[in-house]
């Protein structure tokens, strides 16, 4: 479900997987392996690269949201790039894009979130 | 009559295949030197069938099967294989080719393998037409609560109203993410009454409680009745859970900033979204959920 690199000192996860529906076993794979990435990011600044993502739904953003909870508990923080236009409304409509950072792609991520 | 495209370096091959097949008169013939010029040929004049040679330079015949499957799905390809590339055209067979026949016997099953094909490939592309007539669809399914289920409806679903063209891509995959929280609160919150609160508090224990449930009673009898209509007009889906239903109103709202830290309670919200008109039940066990279309 999920690639993960550094870059330029930033933990990057890439979402590998079609995201595209709910399957429990795979979703809780998913969360696994992103709040493991989570409690080792050093620095505490995570970003999930969504450009093989599909579509996500409210589960995923319950994991996100644990994820950034758990990276602000220590002073980090969480951002995305490479979102398509329906993960864009799915944020909007939530209003998440007000809590996460959304780059157009990972360079300019990077380029923002390097320590 | 029916035209049949032969691709062959060969021109002593090609005017092989179509001494044997010329006794047909209902069949006319083109020609191809290989696989590239065979797909030009398609793109100005698509043939009803395909005869390729196997081995050939610029575009192999595999090759020329993988383009006109991905290019051209409703035209069949026959390999003519030479000895000893049997191997290959098995590929080509996995790859989309219609069938083979080994040159040394094309005298004698080459007439009866193209009309097999061209009357298989002849029905398909009525099939094919017929669909493209079609402009409502309706469904009704009893599901259980089985969530492996959901994202089959959620993909078929999809299917469908793409061939309807009721949409393009991106109304396809909102009104997907709006039918699948609709029926992950059925089966989750409706039928096996697991709450958003312990999701919030403890997702193992939630997913725990709900495999739990689904193998006792009450919940284990508890069904969701889906129906789905897709019509050029309008898209509706009723889906109904068998529990005690809900107060839809009772719903904290997620984008306010005092929710917006909660894990959970967000699937309310994005079928509101993405669907034109939302309504409930006075028992609050069954959402009917709108899209209009956009033709």
């Amino acid at each position: 479900m999920a690639n993960l690199l550094k870059q330029e000192g930033i933990t990057v996860i890439e979402v590998d997987a079609q995201y595209d529906s709910l399957d429990v076993a795979k979703l809780n794979e998913f969360g696994s392996q992103l709040l493991a990435a989570v409690a080792e990011a050093e620095p505490p600044t995570v970003l999930l690269d969504m450009g093989k993502t599909t579509f996500i739904g409210s589960s995923f953003l319950g994991l996100l949201i644990r994820a950034w909870k758990r990276l602000r508990d220590r002073r980090g923080s969480l951002a995305l790039c490479n979102v398509n236009d329906v993960c864009g409304d799915v944020l909007r409509a939530s209003k998440l894009d007000m809590i996460w950072q959304v780059f157009p792609d990972r360079d300019a991520a990077v380029g923002r979130l390097r320590p | 009559m029916a035209t049949v495209l032969i691709v062959d370096d060969s021109a002593v091959d090609r005017r092989l295949a179509q001494g044997v097949l010329e006794k047909n008169p209902e069949l006319a013939f083109l020609y191809a030197v290989d696989g590239a010029d065979g797909l030009e040929q398609i793109k100005i004049s698509p043939p009803d069938l395909v005869l390729t040679d196997l081995q050939m330079p610029v575009m192999s015949g595999l090759e020329l099967v993988r383009q006109v499957r991905e290019k051209y799905p409703l035209i069949p390809v026959i390999l003519m294989t030479a000895q000893g590339s049997e191997e290959i055209a098995v590929q080509a067979l996995a790859s989309g080719a219609a069938s083979y026949v080994p040159k040394s016997r094309l005298a004698r099953d080459l007439a009866d393998t193209v009309d097999t094909v061209l009357a298989t490939s002849r029905a398909q592309r009525h099939h094919a037409r017929l669909m493209e007539c079609v402009t409502r669809n309706h469904w009704t399914f009893v599901l259980d609560n089985e969530p492996s289920l959901i994202p089959a409806i959620v993909d078929h679903l999809q299917q469908h109203i793409t061939r309807l063209r009721l949409c393009d891509e991106t109304g396809r995959i909102r009104i997907a993410i709006a039918l699948e929280e609709a029926l992950l609160n059925a089966l989750y919150h409706g039928n096996l009454e697991v709450s958003s609160e312990l999701r919030e508090q403890d997702t193992k224990r939630y997913y725990e409680l709900a495999e739990e449930r689904r193998r006792e009673e009450p919940y284990r009898s508890r069904t969701i009745h889906f129906e789905a209509t897709l019509s050029s007009p309008e898209t509706v889906f009723v889906v109904r859970d068998s529990g005690p239903g809900f107060n839809p109103h009772s719903v904290p709202d997620p984008t306010d900033p005092a929710n917006l830290e909660r894990a959970s309670g967000r699937g309310l919200m994005l079928i509101r979204a993405f669907m034109d008109e939302v309504r409930h039940n006075e028992r609050g066990n069954e959402i009917t959920m709108i899209k209009r279309s956009e033709r």
